[in-house]
């Protein structure tokens, strides 16, 4: 027993360091105080380092040390000459660095180190490898870094340099994580949450196996026991819905569409760390991407605010969640929020239970209405921020207009001189600027053509609100922000369209309603018929 | 889904990677370390100012110690190494091929002592900070006024750590 404590706690003192690095990394600030990194960059970073698939962003690294040190090689002062690592700022600092060193080309949105087959990242991918390098410096020390990357600085380093040094920082982390990184703990939950499934599953397989039944079953039948910690709904919810998104993912990674490397056996047992990393990926992919345009607006742009981003939270905007198990999405929105509010009572002072949704209530239809309008809303300033964008001339206007006004005739924007009427590149790019500078020079007409009545529409969105960054005249980096926000915020109305109209329609939600309401109402009675049960379980 | 399953392995690998992965990101992992974005800055920009929690770790840790050390080293105007063995007794010059450093006891104030930095190259880019450290301790570091003809002067508390670093022989400097 002393010897099993004794390894907890070597391991828990080899896991601090590590934690110490990457809470360094992730605690890193700005010049204004907010974080350098933003939160998805951090799990990024850690899952890297957890999944050991950190090669080829080594790799990256090390090419896009070659054309940081473009100037006089001191890379440093691009990757923390920026306050914050965000692609637009590496962006700015790559731009001011153009035609500085031969075989480093800097484009619009990446930059190409062009030695061999030539090497290219885009500037969304620079916060992480940022990130990642500043990690190396935690875990390795800087003087070793600079040792391993110094060929990288001087004119002329290739692409046998980069590989050079990409593997000697290969070989330092993996003997460092030798000896900081601990074994992984086997998570029970869901290993007994899939052991259910099994015995329910039928001829169903894979994540098909897991559906709403299963889902409340299993929650009724675990919730008082001592044998897993399963009380919640929600975190019975949560297991589901993570397990979905790591067999979903993990069948089509396997599913032999890619070339596997030489040399893993999975028969053996092995895992490839890139197929890992792919799958524990797929976890936050699963968020949707509300996640990203909060991280991209920060406190700057508020296309969402706090209720709404709190009310969309509740939708799983990847893929798979809300088409397999749709009904147990809004049993946690309703239900699962309502155990939580129960047990948070009962724990202050005894509540009794109240306040629960009856069968009378169309409370699942009215969850589904809320999601409706805050959605309407966020296409609002969506078009708000199509106005702000073409005032400032930002081509992202234009993929604004063409998602918000699909019905468009804009082929009234082209050129009528037949330019485009051919097949010449050259000519259509001619006639691409011609349309968007026209675009731009169009004006607001709510009784003019289709584009002048929707820029009309944009203007009187953008009077409606009043929310950071879309009053008054924007800063230039409000701009920049609303700029990099726009695919963002198309994504999230697509995908919450998508997981109402497709995915949560159709259900017959007045018997869910009806039955559900008894059947939860009765569980919290069970789970929690006195106030001192309630305290010794917390929920 | 049989227990030997590749899908299965894969997936329930991923939610332990994943779990690991949180839990070293988990705030419990109070910050211990400065962080080298917190030591670029250090080194490079005058107006910032370590706060005084970050001061006290940086001084107790030997890895960022040597970090800055080597962040200094890059890019550094001047360097100046620490006398010969045989110096002895207070320093007042010190002398590169860069700059010259001279320290004067103030005839005004008792106590106190001028540090004056003459630029050997008039057309050089001035350097904005200097760094002192004596063997064993921590940085010191000071913002440098304005240079005027290659010229700056600033007047220090003769008994504070930056005016006992410089008169000291083992100590190195660096002008960035």
């Amino acid at each position: 027993m002393s010897t099993a404590l004794e390894n907890l706690t070597l391991e828990e003192g080899k896991s601090e360091v590590l934690r110490a690095a990457l809470a360094c990394v992730a605690e890193s600030s700005s010049a204004d105080g907010g974080p350098r990194y933003s939160e998805k960059v951090c799990r990024e970073l850690a899952r890297s380092i957890v999944c050991r698939s950190y090669a080829k962003p080594l790799l990256e690294l090390s090419h896009l040390l070659v054309a940081a040190s473009a100037r006089d090689g001191r890379y440093e002062d691009l990757f923390w000459g920026v306050s914050r690592a965000s692609a637009g700022e590496f962006r700015r600092s790559f731009m001011a660095l153009a035609g500085m060193r031969d075989g480093i080309v800097i484009g619009t949105n990446a930059v190409t180190h062009e030695d061999g087959d030539g090497f290219q990242i885009s500037y969304t991918r620079m916060p992480f490898l940022a990130a990642l390098l500043e990690f190396m410096i935690m875990t390795l020390g800087y003087p070793a870094v600079d040792d391993m990357t110094g060929e990288l600085r001087r004119p002329g380093a290739g692409e046998e340099k980069a590989l050079a040094a990409a593997r000697a920082l290969q070989r330092s982390l993996y003997a460092y994580l030798k000896e900081h990184l601990p074994p992984v703990q086997r998570q029970r939950r869901e290993r007994h949450f899939l052991g259910f499934v099994d015995m329910r599953a039928g001829n169903r397989t894979g994540a098909d196996a897991i559906n709403d039944e299963v889902v409340l079953s299993y929650w009724k039948a675990y919730a008082a026991s001592d044998e897993i910690e399963a009380r919640t709904f929600r975190a019975v919810y949560d297991t589901a819905r993570r397990l979905i998104s790591v067999i979903d993912a993990a069948e089509e990674r396997l599913s032999g569409s890619y070339a596997k490397p030489i040399g893993t056996d999975h028969e053996a047992g092995e895992v490839d760390p890139a197929d890992l990393d792919v799958v524990v990926c797929a976890l936050d992919d699963d968020e949707g991407p509300l996640a990203q345009l909060l991280d991209t607006c920060g406190e700057q742009v508020k296309f969402v605010n706090q209720i709404e981003a709190e009310t969309l939270s509740e939708l799983p905007l990847g893929e798979a969640t809300a088409r397999r198990i749709p009904v147990s999405v809004l049993r946690n929105a309703v239900f699962g929020a309502a155990q939580l509010r129960l047990s948070t009572a009962l724990r202050r002072g005894g509540a009794p239970i109240g306040g629960l949704p009856v069968a009378t209530d169309p409370f699942y239809r009215a969850r589904l209405d809320t999601y409706a309008t805050v959605i309407e809303t966020t296409e609002k300033m969506a078009l708000a921020a199509l106005w702000s964008l073409h005032r400032a001339r930002r081509p992202e206007a234009v993929v604004l207009a063409l998602e918000l006004a699909p019905d468009i005739d804009w082929g009234k924007l082209m050129p009528v001189n037949g330019d485009d009427d051919n097949d010449d590149g050259a000519v259509v790019s001619l006639a691409a600027a011609a349309a968007l500078k026209q675009f731009f020079e169009s004006g607001p007409n709510a009784k003019g053509d289709e584009v002048a009545a929707l820029l009309a529409d944009a203007r009187t969105a953008w009077r409606g609100v009043n929310r950071n960054g879309f009053r008054g005249d924007p800063d230039a980096d409000e701009i920049d922000v609303m700029a990099a926000a726009a695919r963002d915020v198309l994504r999230l109305i697509s995908a919450v369209r998508r997981t109402l109209d497709r995915d949560l329609h159709g259900v017959d939600w007045p018997t869910f309603e009806a039955g559900d309401a008894v059947a939860f109402t009765e569980m919290f009675k069970a789970l929690y018929e006195s106030g001192k049960e309630a305290e010794n379980h917390a929920g | 889904m049989p227990a030997d399953d590749p899908i299965r392995k894969l997936a329930l690998a991923a939610l332990d990677a994943d779990a690991q992965a949180r839990a070293l990101l988990s705030p419990e992992g109070a910050r211990a370390r400065v962080s080298f974005s917190d030591l670029y800055r250090y080194a490079n920009d005058p107006g910032f100012v370590l706060a005084p929690e970050l001061g006290a770790r940086l001084a107790v840790d030997d890895a960022a110690q040597a970090d800055l050390a080597h962040l200094l080293a890059n890019g550094a105007f001047a360097h100046i190494p620490r006398q010969a063995a045989a110096a002895s007794g207070a320093v007042e010059r010190r002398e590169t091929e860069k700059a010259v450093l001279v320290l004067t006891p103030s005839r005004a104030g008792a106590g106190e002592v001028y540090l004056s930095i003459e630029l050997r190259d008039a057309s050089a880019r001035p350097p904005s900070q200097l760094f002192a450290r004596k063997t064993g301790e921590a940085w010191q570091r000071l913002a440098l006024p304005v240079f005027s003809d290659a010229q700056t002067q600033v007047l220090l508390d003769a008994d504070a750590a930056l005016a006992r670093a410089l008169a000291d022989p083992e100590t190195e400097v660096y002008l960035r």
